[in-house]
């Protein structure tokens, strides 16, 4: 397996769910870590995100998957650009009963300096619940993160455009972070389709 | 002007032709705008305009501007643009009108997002255009009449101030930056005629003991829609007695395929006629500009791509104590954005003016501008 730095981001985040995330009683809030409080660039845990998405999350268990190269050559066509990693790793919140709540994906796209980590949530028929910004390292453009701009991704499927000037609203003065968190949405979207071709998911 | 259609022809085929084949390279670099290495970014955009009109016609390396960002810590960081156009200054004998500057280069504190600190060399929060100019961004050519003759884009300055964002409620977003600059110089009012390009201060020496303040209050009552007001005001020459006031007032809302844009501005200058007279100089000018995007991702193998048609109405007034000395401007584009990233533009501008006590206009002047611009 090739480890990008977005796998090892990736693999951090896997470690720090299985330390963190089994069991989590529904409605209680996951207490940020002191580093955290001290950052304001983390603006959320994978954990808290999840939390954030879905209510009477009772656990969550991880997929690590790989796409095919087709999948691959597929995805890099409708997108334009190669995906960075083969490797999709998708958390799947559980209630008390053991039902699946949704899928979610952690991406990480660069913006106009620095890469924006994020993560799309959607539901078990891959419509997106929310997007919700863990990590965003720029001075300007920090909009992107906002409530009234990531409300936009909410019901996109993997055949939604997804694009600035048609379905998605741009940010002046943030086009490279808008642009890069449609992206990664498209990407994160195509990449759960694929697996679910596969009866993976 | 067939000759000018002509070009138009030649840059729409520029834009459109050869983009069969993506390039072969899967290398990050070529996937991401730009170089992470550590805690430093580096990338930058570029620029090469085609001028045509009734002087003649010329290439123009008008900008490369590489840019430096680094994450000091989670709450510091350094950003700076350095800006080269026209092709730089060339050693040797021959005089160049090539410039090398430093646009900005500041460092960022940040305590939260509704407070800020920032300090160096500052881009002027002045209208909307100031700060975000980047050529890539930008679907015209030329920037605004208004932001040259009224507001001196791009004006960087040498301060410090606050700046930040907060919400009002979840769709109300509030955000201001506010800076105190060295501010203007004594050029900046020639024979009467308010110049705030000539009259750009020192980046490293004030020319009066009295700075400038500089800032921008937007408002944003939900997604695509923000107006913002902003004003420099400070005083200019070197006694420190005369004031000079640049307020200006920006739009933009944004739905669907659509965008507008406006801006107005106002300058005005205390000056000294003649001993003991005391005279104000005022210009003014506004633009209100649209944009349709169209034909997203129909070019199957850029399914990035789009088309932008764009139309801009320019308008200022050099001295408004006069009759004349003003200028309009009407500019209707055709983009494609092979990406987001990478633009090529093709602009018709039609001009005309009215020189000193003259009421009626000249003669319109026809001219085309293609570019291409990108960042990387």
């Amino acid at each position: 397996m090739r480890f990008s730095r977005l796998n090892a981001w990736l693999a951090s985040s896997l470690i720090f769910l299985a330390e963190r995330a089994v069991p989590v009683r529904a409605g209680e809030p996951a207490r940020p870590s002191e580093a955290e409080i001290g950052s304001i660039q983390h603006y959320l845990t994978p954990d808290q995100a999840i939390h954030e998405i879905w209510t009477g999350v009772a656990s969550i268990d991880t997929l690590m998957a790989r796409l095919t190269p087709q999948e691959m050559a597929s995805i890099k066509k409708t997108l334009g650009q190669a995906a960075p990693s083969d490797t999709v790793i998708v958390f799947r919140p559980r209630d008390a009963h053991g039902t699946v709540l949704g899928h979610a994906v952690i991406g990480e796209e660069i913006g106009k300096y620095r890469p924006i980590t994020f993560l799309v949530g959607t539901s078990p028929d891959l419509e997106v619940r929310n997007v919700e910004v863990l990590v965003y390292r720029e001075s300007r453009g920090g909009e992107v993160r906002f409530p009234r701009f990531l409300r936009q991704y909410r019901g996109k499927s993997f055949v939604s455009p997804i694009r600035t000037n048609r379905d998605i609203i741009n940010i002046a003065g943030a086009t490279l972070s808008v642009n890069a968190l449609n992206l990664g949405v498209k990407r994160v979207l195509l990449s759960l389709e694929a697996l679910r071709d596969r009866k993976v998911l | 002007m067939w000759r000018i259609v002509g070009f138009v022809g030649l840059g729409l085929w520029v834009a459109s032709a050869g983009w069969a084949e993506a390039p072969s390279s899967t290398s990050p670099l070529y996937q991401k705008p730009f170089l992470i290495k550590g805690r430093a970014s580096l990338g930058g955009y570029m620029d090469l305009e085609f001028h045509a009109g009734d002087e003649g016609s010329t290439f123009d390396p008008h900008r490369f501007v590489p840019f430096i960002y680094a994450e000091v810590s989670d709450r510091v960081h350094v950003a700076s643009e350095i800006e080269y156009e026209h092709g730089g200054e060339v050693a040797g004998d021959e005089e160049t009108d090539g410039e090398i500057s430093i646009e900005f280069a500041t460092v960022d504190v940040k305590a939260a997002d509704a407070l800020n600190f920032r300090g160096g060399i500052i881009l002027s929060p002045l209208g909307r255009l100031n700060v975000y100019h980047d050529s890539p961004m930008l679907d015209l050519t030329e920037r605004p009449l208004v932001d040259r003759d009224v507001i001196p884009t791009t004006l960087s300055e040498t301060g410090l101030g606050l700046y930040g964002s907060f919400g009002l409620t979840e769709m109300l977003l509030v955000n201001y930056e506010g800076y105190i600059v060295n501010g203007f110089k004594d050029s900046a009012v020639e024979d009467g005629v308010l110049d705030p390009h000539e009259g750009a201060g020192s980046k490293s020496e004030d020319n009066n003991n009295s700075r400038a303040f500089v800032g921008r209050l937007g408002l944003s009552p939900w997604l695509g829609t923000e107006v913002g007001v902003s004003v420099h005001t400070g005083d200019y020459d070197s006694l420190g007695a005369q004031n000079l006031t640049i307020s200006a007032l920006d739009a933009r809302f944004a739905t669907g395929p659509f965008e507008f844009l406006a801006e107005g501005a106002l300058g005005r200058a205390d000056y000294e006629a003649s001993p003991g007279v005391e005279e104000t100089a005022e210009s003014a000018g506004f633009y209100l500009e649209g944009h349709f995007h169209f034909l997203s991702g129909a070019i199957r193998p850029l399914p990035q791509s789009v088309f932008t048609a764009a139309a801009r109405l320019d308008y200022v007034d050099h001295d408004q104590n006069v009759d004349g000395l003003d200028q309009e401007r009407l500019t209707l584009g055709l983009n494609f954005r092979i990406t987001e990233e990478t633009v090529f533009k093709n602009d018709l501008l039609f001009d005309r003016g009215r020189a000193l006590d003259v009421s009626d206009w000249d003669d319109t002047q026809t001219a085309y501008r293609f570019s291409v611009a990108t960042y990387f």
